[in-house]
């Protein structure tokens, strides 16, 4: 038995024995499992790739920009350490996030460093939306692998959140469509986010963001400490 | 040297089986058995499944960790300012102790790593256990720790330590110190229908003596889904309660400097 036959057996033998992980990604469809930080809007990635467009340059319909014009910005729930959803979390400058698949629930979660901000998202892969949840800060997402691309649709928003630091509103009809594809080799991620509001906007408006796969662990950030910061006497 | 590769492909053979059945984080065993939803416990109807029995429950630990008071921790308790000081009346991570021994949560195996997704009390809700690394050496201190595990046997050994001092480790402001130290033993039970988790506590500056408990968490169909859940559930109550809260902090803080200053009186 010659060397070039050994490696071939055991490259064989480890080619037959994939991890659990490896086996629970389905098919063709690529393991977006990592933690990924967002890239900044001034940083062009190889091959030209660079973020495009912003959740503050939405245009609104007459009546909702009224109604944005009217608002009291100092409410904007981003301030108080509060959940601002998915349209804004997406293009939030140094979001850093969690991508974490299910498979034996049939979800991918989303974890956000800051956890005020994104709280957390669950989506729901190949199940259609469920009519009976109560509207959610983060609405309600379904997901579906369409190739190398993972689409998520979103319904279901309650009021509390904007659609821009400028108080943009939102109405019960809005929809997101995200989709997310591993580019460069997986190391990084292509987010486009669609937002569809017929009652808000005039046509509906999609951003670009490219997040970068790290090798680096999340921690526990707590915003609220920046705001409220009792004066109890230290522990001895 | 033609035929040695024979032995050595043995070897590679023998290491890797003994790499998969040692239940490492890539064991396909145990992530097709352990992932997936489980339910709180301490509620009516969910207490611990026939045969088994709660050891020190939810309700009744304060009387467990009281007497187990250093007397500086006793103390502090007896100090403690409920309203103000305790993690869940500010919506901040409740920490591992009041967040994670009863909820329900949701494990997730990702490469060297454990993920508990609780629903509810913010940050404290996710919790992330690293099966491939050592305790940092020095970690920053968070409500809940620093979380690593190993296997023994069927056992899943959880190991956690960089701790803040902010949490109370049980409903009556029984505080701990930066030096607590939680063990945990997890084990599928009942042809994995239920996880049991047998928790020691121990805390050498806050506590006499380490304590117990255990906790049975029955497992969810698939397809089980909470509310997003959300500490306060509107911006207007989050500012009314920023502003209650910072009222009641100053209120605190200017009460305590006119003790100050009696108690310095009094001396002269």
């Amino acid at each position: 038995m010659t060397m070039r036959t050994v490696i071939f057996l055991v490259a064989l033998m480890m080619t037959a024995a994939p991890s659990a992980f490896a086996q629970a990604s389905k098919g063709s469809t690529p393991d977006l499992t990592g933690v990924y930080e967002l890239v900044p809007n001034d940083v062009t990635l190889p091959g030209g790739l660079k973020n495009a467009g912003s959740p503050e340059e939405i245009s609104l319909l007459p009546a909702a920009a009224a109604k944005a014009k009217a608002t009291d910005l100092s409410l904007d729930t981003a301030k108080d350490c509060q959940i601002i959803g998915p349209f804004r979390m997406m293009a939030w400058e140094g979001t850093k996030m969690d991508l974490l698949p299910s498979p034996n629930t049939g979800r991918m979660f989303m974890l956000f460093e800051n956890y005020y901000l994104g709280l957390f998202r669950e989506i729901i892969l190949d199940r259609p939306h469920d009519p009976k949840r109560p509207a959610a800060w983060n609405g309600d997402s379904v997901g579906r692998w369409e190739g190398y691309t993972l689409v998520v649709d979103t319904t279901n928003f309650n009021e509390f959140t904007w659609l821009n630091s400028a108080g943009a509103p939102h109405s019960e009809a809005l929809r997101l469509i995200e989709r997310y594809r591993p580019v460069n080799g997986g190391q990084f991620l292509e987010v486009k986010v669609t937002a569809e509001d017929p009652k808000v906007l005039p046509k509906p408006y999609t951003y670009t963001r490219y997040y970068r796969k790290v090798d680096t662990e999340i921690s526990q950030y707590v915003c609220t400490d920046d705001l409220v910061k009792p004066e109890i006497p230290a522990i001895q | 040297m033609r035929n040695a590769p024979i032995g050595l492909i043995l070897l590679i053979v023998t290491s890797l089986s003994a790499a998969a059945q040692s239940g490492s984080a890539s064991s396909p065993n145990w992530i097709e058995q352990w992932t997936g939803n489980y339910a709180n416990q301490d509620q009516p109807g969910r207490e611990a499944p026939p045969g088994y029995k709660v050891l020190n429950p939810f309700s009744r630990l304060d009387e467990v960790i009281i007497p187990l008071l250093q007397p500086w921790a006793a103390a502090r308790r007896e100090a403690t300012d409920f309203e103000i000081e305790e993690d869940g009346q500010v919506c901040r991570p409740t920490g591992l102790l009041m967040a994670h021994q009863n909820r329900g949560f949701q494990l997730v195996a990702s490469p060297g790593r454990i993920t508990s997704i609780g629903q509810g009390i913010h940050t404290g809700a996710i919790r992330r256990i690293y099966l491939n690394r050592d305790h940092l050496k020095n970690p920053p201190l968070t409500s809940l720790g620093d979380s690593i595990a190993h296997w023994e046997g069927d056992i899943l050994v959880v190991d956690t330590i960089g701790f803040d001092d902010k949490s109370f480790m049980s409903l009556d402001a029984t505080r701990h110190s930066t030096e607590l130290h939680v063990v945990e033993r997890w084990r599928l039970i009942l042809n994995g229908t239920y996880l049991e988790k047998r928790w020691v506590v121990d805390d050498p500056r806050a506590l006499k003596a380490p304590f117990t408990f255990t906790r049975y968490h029955k497992k969810l169909p698939p397809d089980y889904r909470e509310n997003e859940s959300n500490c306060l559930s509107t911006p207007d109550n989050w500012r009314a309660w920023v502003e209650i809260r910072n009222s009641a902090v100053k209120f605190a803080a200017e009460q305590r400097a006119a003790e100050l200053k009696s108690s310095a009186k009094k001396k002269d």
